[in-house]
C-alpha cells in the first residue's frame, strides 16, 4: 500500500512539472507572437505617419528652386483648387486628381461588378464540375498576375483597339491612350480578386435553403438571384472592397495606358486623364531628392491614403450593415460611424425639441 | 545531434575561409579589379553612347581582371542625386548643371552637343518640315499668350503670340487630322532644352504654360513608343539613339520660314539646325562615399578615357557632336597617369 502511494506521489510530481514548463512555454510563445503583431502593426503605422511627415513639409518649409534664384512654399488652397499637376516649380494641384481617380475607379467597378458576380455564379451554381475547376483554376492564376504585365497588355493589345473603335467613330486619341483604356485595364485587375471572394461567400451558402427553394417550386435562376446572391452579399460585399482596393492603388499599369494628362479634371473616356497613383509615379525617376517636385508627391501620398480610408470605412459599414440584416446580429459599428450616428440624433433631437417649443 | 552540430560548425568555417579576400594590392600582385562595380547614372538620353563607351572603356584592360560595369539611368536630375548618395559613380545629364549642383566635390565637363529631333508618325505623308513657330504655336497654351502682357510675362517680350495650330492642315497642304503632341515630365533634360530653344524658357517646369491637350511620356523611350503609336501624334526626343524607327520620321526645322535644316551631326556642329543641347557628365574628386581609392582610380581612367581620341569616336559614331576634339589616345594617356599604378596598368 505504501509503495503504491509512493509512486503515485512521483508521477504527480513529474506531472506537476510538466504542467509548469508548458505554462512557461504558453507564456513565452503568447509574449514572442505579441511582438512580432506589434511589429507588423506598427509597420503600417510607420509608413502612415512617415508619409504623413514628408507631405505636409511643401506646406510649411520654403524651398530654393533648383536653378538656385527663387524660393517659394505650396499654397494649401490651391493644392485642391489648381487645375494642372505641375503650375511651375512651387505650385502643384490635386484636387482634379482625386477627382479622376474616383471617376475611373467607379466606372471600372461598373465593368468589373457585374462581370465578376455572374462569373462566380457560373463556376459555383451552373457550370458542371469539369468546366468549373477549369475556371477557378483560370481566375486564381489571374488574381496572381503582376500588374506590370496587365500594362503591357493594355499597351499592346487594349489601346490600339481603342484606337481603332475611336477612329470608327470620328474620334482620334493619342494612340488609344484614353481614360477608357485605364478603366479597362483596371477592370480586368479587380475582376479576378472579386470573383475568387464571391465564389467563396456563395459555395458558404446553407445548402438546405437552397434545396428548400427548389422544393417549394422555384427555378435555379430565381434561387441563384433572389436566395444564393442574398445571401451571399456580405461575402460578395467584401471582394469588392478589395478589388476596389487594387483599383484605386494601381499605378504603374494606369501609367502605362491613360495618357498622362496634365491638367483635368476629364470628362470624355476616349480623352488621356491620369490618376493620383499615376501622376505620383510620373517623372519620380528625374525629380531631384529635396526638392519640391519630389516632397509633393508624398502630399498626394497624403490624399490617396485619405481617400482610400474615407471609401473603406464607408464600404466596410454598408458591408456591415448586409450583414447584420442577413444574420440578425447586432451590428459592429466602428467608432467613427457610431459618433456620427450619435451627433446625428443629439441634431434630430434637439430639432424636435426646438418644433415642439414653437409649437406652444 | 551532436555529429550535427560539429558537421554544421565546420561547414561554417570552411566556407568562411574560403572567401577569405586573398588579394590586396599589398602584395604587390596585380589588383583585382572584376571585384569593383562601376555604376553609371543620370539621363536616359545619354544611356546608349554611354554604353558604347563603357563597353570599349573595359576592353581596354586584361581579360579575366575587367571591372564590372552597371548602368542604371534614370533621368537628368537623379545624376548629382545618386552621387551624393553614393548608389551612382559617374553621373550624365543632358541639361547643363545647376548652381546647386557643382559642388566642391565633384567635378563636370562636357561630352558633346546632341540634337533634339522632332519626330511625326509616317502615317502623316504630307509633313516633313515645321519651323519653331510653328512648333510654338503647337505646343503653348493659348491662355499664357492670351494678351501681350500676359505673353510677356511668361516667355519675355520677344515672344511674338499668333493663333494656336490644332490641326495637322493648318502646317502642311494635303496634310489632315488633330495634332496629338506629346511632352516629357518638368524633370526632363531634353523637355529643358527644347523649350529653352524654342523661346519659352518658362514652360520647362510649368505645365499650365503647355496646352491642356498635350499628353505626357515618362522617358525617351516611351515618347519614341507613344508617337509610333499614333498617327497624328508629334514628338521631341534626342537625336543620338535614335535609330531608324519604321514609324517615324524626323522632321525638318527652320528658325525662320526658309531656311529648313535636317537634324545631323553636320548640322548641329555648325549650329544651323536650332534645337540643340549638351551633355554633360560629373564625377566625384576624391574618395568618399564607399569609393575607395581603386573605384576612385577607375572613374578616373573611364573620365579620360572618354577624353580621349578613342572615345572621341565612340561618341562620334553614336551620333553625338563633338565642339572639340582631343589629341591624345587612351593608350598615351595611361603611359603617364598616376592613376595607372594604382589599377596596375
Amino acid at each position: 500500500m505504501g509503495e503504491n502511494i509512493e509512486q503515485n506521489l512521483n508521477i504527480d510530481n513529474y506531472s506537476i512539472k510538466r504542467a509548469k514548463n508548458k505554462k512557461v512555454i504558453d507564456s513565452i510563445v503568447k509574449y514572442i507572437f505579441f511582438v512580432i503583431a506589434a511589429i507588423c502593426a506598427s509597420v503600417i503605422i510607420f509608413i502612415v505617419v512617415f508619409i504623413l511627415y514628408k507631405g505636409i513639409i511643401p506646406f510649411i518649409k520654403i524651398y530654393n528652386s533648383v536653378d538656385g534664384k527663387a524660393t517659394g512654399t505650396q499654397n494649401f488652397l490651391e493644392f485642391f483648387s489648381q487645375t494642372t499637376w505641375n503650375g511651375g516649380e512651387f505650385s502643384h494641384g490635386a484636387g482634379f486628381l482625386v477627382l479622376n481617380t474616383l471617376y475611373a475607379t467607379v466606372l471600372s467597378l461598373i465593368i468589373s461588378i457585374p462581370l465578376s458576380i455572374l462569373t462566380s455564379v457560373l463556376i459555383t451554381r451552373i457550370a458542371p464540375k469539369a468546366v468549373s475547376s477549369v475556371f477557378q483554376a483560370g481566375v486564381e492564376l489571374l488574381a496572381a498576375v503582376p500588374s506590370v504585365i496587365y500594362g503591357l497588355f493594355g499597351i499592346g493589345y487594349i489601346c490600339p483597339l481603342i484606337d481603332s473603335f475611336a477612329s470608327s467613330i470620328g474620334y482620334s486619341t493619342f494612340g488609344g491612350r484614353s481614360l477608357l483604356s485605364g478603366v479597362l485595364v483596371l477592370a480586368f485587375m479587380s475582376i479576378p480578386t472579386m470573383t475568387l471572394m464571391a465564389t467563396t461567400a456563395i459555395k458558404s451558402v446553407n445548402p438546405a435553403m437552397i434545396k428548400a427553394s427548389i422544393a417549394l417550386g422555384a427555378s435555379p435562376t430565381q434561387t441563384n438571384f433572389k436566395i444564393v446572391l442574398k445571401d451571399a452579399s456580405s461575402g460578395i460585399f467584401a471582394g469588392i472592397i478589395l478589388g476596389v482596393g487594387r483599383a484605386l492603388g494601381e499605378a504603374t499599369a494606369v501609367q502605362m495606358v491613360i495618357g498622362n494628362a496634365m491638367s483635368g479634371p476629364t470628362g470624355n473616356p476616349l480623352d488621356i486623364s491620369a490618376t493620383l497613383t499615376s501622376t505620383m509615379l510620373m517623372g519620380m525617376a528625374e525629380a531631384q531628392v529635396g526638392s519640391m517636385g519630389y516632397d509633393i508627391r508624398f502630399s498626394a501620398g497624403i490624399l490617396l491614403i485619405i481617400l482610400i480610408i474615407v471609401i473603406d470605412l464607408t464600404l466596410n459599414h454598408i458591408k456591415n450593415t448586409m450583414y447584420a440584416r442577413r444574420t440578425g446580429q447586432k451590428m459592429k459599428k466602428s467608432i467613427i460611424i457610431s459618433l456620427f450616428e450619435s451627433l446625428f440624433t443629439k441634431a434630430k433631437n434637439l430639432r424636435l425639441a426646438s418644433k415642439g417649443d414653437s409649437n406652444d | 545531434m551532436k555529429k550535427l552540430g560539429v558537421l554544421a560548425v565546420s561547414i561554417c568555417a570552411l566556407s568562411m575561409l574560403a572567401s577569405c579576400d586573398t588579394n590586396s594590392s599589398d602584395n604587390g600582385n596585380t589588383v583585382d579589379l572584376s571585384a569593383e562595380t562601376v555604376t553609371f547614372v543620370g539621363s536616359t538620353s545619354v544611356q546608349s553612347m554611354s554604353q558604347d563607351l563603357t563597353d570599349a572603356w573595359v576592353n581596354t584592360f586584361k581579360s579575366g581582371n575587367k571591372p564590372n560595369i552597371k548602368h542604371d539611368h534614370t533621368g537628368s536630375g537623379d545624376a548629382f542625386k545618386r552621387l551624393e548618395d553614393g548608389t551612382g559613380d559617374i553621373g550624365f545629364a543632358s541639361r547643363e548643371f545647376t548652381a546647386s549642383e557643382k559642388t566642391d566635390a565633384y567635378n563636370n565637363g562636357k561630352i558633346c552637343a546632341d540634337g533634339i529631333a522632332v519626330i511625326v508618325n509616317t502615317d502623316n505623308a504630307n509633313v516633313n518640315q515645321i519651323t519653331l513657330q510653328q512648333l510654338r504655336d503647337i505646343y503653348v497654351a493659348p491662355s499664357a499668350i492670351a494678351d501681350k502682357a500676359t505673353s510677356e510675362k511668361n516667355f519675355g517680350s520677344d515672344y511674338s503670340a499668333e493663333d494656336p495650330i490644332t490641326d495637322w492642315s493648318q502646317v502642311a497642304s494635303g496634310a489632315s487630322g488633330e495634332i496629338k503632341p506629346f511632352t516629357r515630365d518638368t524633370s526632363s533634360g531634353t523637355r529643358d532644352g527644347f523649350c529653352t530653344k524654342l523661346g519659352i524658357e518658362a514652360a520647362k517646369s510649368n505645365d499650365k504654360l503647355l496646352s491642356s491637350s498635350v499628353g505626357g511620356v515618362s522617358s525617351n523611350g516611351d515618347m519614341i513608343s507613344s508617337v509610333e503609336a499614333t498617327s497624328n501624334g508629334i514628338g521631341y526626343c534626342s537625336l543620338e539613339g535614335l535609330e531608324t524607327h519604321k514609324s517615324l520620321k524626323t522632321l525638318k526645322v527652320s528658325s525662320d520660314g526658309t531656311n529648313y535644316v535636317e537634324a545631323t551631326v553636320a548640322n548641329i556642329r555648325d549650329g544651323s539646325y536650332p534645337l540643340q543641347r549638351n551633355f554633360n557628365y560629373m564625377y566625384p574628386k576624391a574618395v568618399s562615399k564607399d569609393r575607395d581609392e581603386v573605384k576612385i582610380a577607375l572613374i578616373d581612367s573611364f573620365i579620360a578615357f572618354m577624353n580621349s581620341l578613342d572615345g572621341d569616336a565612340i561618341v562620334t559614331a553614336a551620333g553625338g557632336v563633338l565642339t572639340s576634339t582631343h589629341t591624345q589616345t587612351y593608350a598615351d594617356i595611361v603611359a603617364t597617369a598616376d592613376w595607372a599604378d594604382t589599377l596596375g596598368l
